[in-house]
């Protein structure tokens, strides 16, 4: 057999097993990132979410409740308040995969690619990634304009990348929360609509803008555990200093447990839907 | 490609199902569907809203999985060789599937790309279609700002990015103005004349009649018919007689002859009265007792059921107003 009829077999035999080579796949998600960052270029908005909100978050807070915090934050609410900030744009950053996804949905757009030889999984790398790529832009529009204001990382360099790093670790399992609800909701507004529910009370219930003692004991109880605390206290600890093992370990522990359930639901709800 | 060789030792058709079956909830949208087009040519499924036409369209596209039977595509089984059978197609949906966030191009290119063309090979294909399309003023422009017609065209345009053996096109002419339509008829002429095998969908006997020598009428998830558009028609009532009296006042007495000789006849506008002509020898026996009456005819003409006629029998739709 010439070496061309081998490669028309093998060729053959992988189209008819509906295999993509690991290239194929590389280049297949590589073009839905494209994707997804040309749409975000097209249409700045998307970044608004995640960047403009939590700089008029920052600001205001800053400026509104900077003085009064004072007491409570050690001297510098700016400090506490941007790691925290950090955190919360893990919540909106996220959402939107869901709605983009459920919006690929609605406009017929997964049935064009499901009807393409390509990688089944390639819609989701896309999403996904681009999501992370937008969440890294955003964080690093905030911490820039962060610092305009004063704000200043008392750490290091590295440990402000890992405290970015366990973020975006949970930011990723965040993620596959909202390529579940995508798959599943019916239309693009009921995936904001639900995210909405679920996210301003994990945002407002959680070290993100204030410090927890004062808060009434049932609600520290949930507050402790809601992941956007330990996240914040995990980005604040990494980037302005204090005990970071704890928090830390919390947040690694919720990302993987969110992973691990929600990444085969949102696989298997985004295959069976048609 | 090596799939046009698979697909061309397997089998004549390039569609072929077998007792095509889907079910939704305890309904069955498509109940029992065979269906062959031959390779090459352009096959029209013709039937009325909620036919089941856009069910079986997404379960040839791989897009939907059957509850039963069988449906191959260019030889390859739709559920084992899915991923093979997406080589061979392109899919333009009921509606418009496009990336509104991009631009026209952007759209074309990514397709170009997914479909591993290299960037330059991808680009040029993206241009060639705007082209032929009348879209190359609005390339740059985002698919969310084209009119409905652009949308579609890009639509389509995408579907043909991968040069498919075999296109779907499910009701590509709904919503398109008369023009519009007219170039799209010219464009799926020219696509079976380059070879590429188009099956298409539509509820307007006109267009399966414009466009495809083959087409199969469906009701309810079920063939009710098939053939030529000339088959079809005799199928159903085959040649009619028309005759016109001189004097209305013969209508009675004419409509009662020709009903005892053909079988059947009615009055109808104008002074008309019509009738089913199974064979010519008919014809002379109606013409030897207008004859023997001594009615004085004006008019009389032989002539073929319009195919909207055709399928209004067969589907039973609008039934109620004849
Ligand atoms: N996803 C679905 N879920 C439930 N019923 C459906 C679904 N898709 C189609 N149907 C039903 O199946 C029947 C056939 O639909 P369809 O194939 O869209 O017909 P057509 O394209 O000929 O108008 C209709 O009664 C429709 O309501
Ligand atoms: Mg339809």
């Amino acid at each position: 057999m010439s070496t061309a009829e081998a490669g028309l077999a093998r060729a053959r035999g992988a189209a008819a097993a509906g295999r993509v080579s690991p290239r194929e796949w590389l280049r297949h998600s590589g073009t839905m990132i494209r994707r997804n960052l040309l749409s975000i270029k097209a249409d700045p908005e998307e970044l608004v979410d995640v960047t403009i909100f939590p700089l008029i978050m920052t600001v205001l807070f800053t400026y509104v409740f900077g003085g009064a915090m004072k007491g409570s934050v050690n001297g510098n609410y700016l400090e506490f308040l941007v790691p925290g900030i950090l955190a919360q744009m893990l919540t909106f950053g996220t959402m939107y995969t869901g709605i983009k996804l459920s919006n690929d949905f609605s406009k017929g757009v997964i049935d064009r690619f499901r009807s393409l030889p390509i990688a089944r999984s390639a819609v989701l790398n896309g999403h996904i990634v681009a999501a992370m790529l937008r969440l890294l832009i955003a964080a690093a529009i905030t911490t820039g304009s962060a610092a305009v204001l004063g704000f200043r990382v008392h750490t290091s360099a590295p440990a402000f990348l890992a405290g970015l790093g366990v973020l975006m670790t949970l930011g990723l399992a965040i993620s596959w929360v909202a390529v579940y609800i995508g798959s599943i909701a019916k239309t693009p507004q009921a995936v904001q609509g639900v995210g909405q529910l679920v996210l301003f009370p994990m945002m407002f219930a959680s070290s993100i803008f204030a410090p927890t003692n004062t808060m009434p004991g049932w609600l520290q109880a949930f507050v402790k555990v809601n992941p956007l605390t330990t996240a914040a206290d995990s980005a604040r600890a990494l980037m302005i200093g204090g005990p970071a093992f704890h928090p830390v370990w919390v947040t690694l522990a919720w990302s993987a447990a969110l992973t691990v359930v929600f990444a085969p639901l949102a696989v298997r709800a985004y295959r069976r839907r048609s | 490609m090596t799939q046009t060789r698979v697909a061309a030792t397997k089998s004549e058709s390039a569609v072929s199902t077998r007792g095509l079956v889907k079910r939704f909830g305890g309904q069955r949208a498509v109940d029992g569907v065979d269906l062959d087009v031959p390779a090459g040519s352009v096959f029209g499924l013709l039937g009325p809203n909620g036919a089941g036409k856009t069910t079986i369209v997404r379960m040839l596209a791989t897009l939907l999985a059957p509850d039963g039977g069988t449906a191959e595509v260019g030889g390859l089984d739709v559920v084992r060789n899915a991923h093979a059978v997406r080589r061979l197609i392109g899919l333009t949906g009921q509606y418009a599937s496009v990336d509104e966030a991009l631009s026209g191009r952007e759209n074309l290119y990514m397709i170009g790309r997914l479909l591993d063309m290299p960037a330059k090979a991808a680009r040029a294909r993206a241009d060639e279609l705007l082209e032929t399309f009348g879209l190359t003023d609005a390339a740059r422009k985002r698919a969310k700002e084209y009119s409905g017609g652009m949308r579609r065209r890009l639509d389509l345009a995408a579907s043909l990015v991968g040069t498919p053996q075999v296109l779907f096109l499910d009701e590509p002419t709904t919503g398109l103005d008369p023009q519009r339509r007219n170039d799209l008829w010219g464009i799926v002429r020219e696509l079976a004349w380059n070879g590429t095998t188009v099956l298409l969908t539509t509820q307007y006997m006109e267009e399966a009649e414009a466009l495809t020598r083959h087409i199969a009428v469906m009701d309810r998830g079920r063939i009710i018919a098939s053939g030529s558009p000339d088959e079809l028609k005799h199928q159903v009532s085959g040649r009619r007689l028309r005759v016109r009296p001189v004097d209305a006042a013969d209508l009675p007495v004419l409509q009662g002859l020709m009903a005892e000789a053909l079988g059947a006849a009615r009055e109808e506008d104008l002074g008309y009265v019509t009738g089913p002509l199974a064979e010519d020898e008919k014809l002379n026996q109606v013409l030897r007792e207008v004859a023997a009456k001594e009615i004085a005819l004006a008019d009389l003409s032989t002539f073929t059921a319009s195919l909207d006629e055709v399928f209004i029998t067969l589907t039973g739709t609008g039934r109620e107003d004849h």
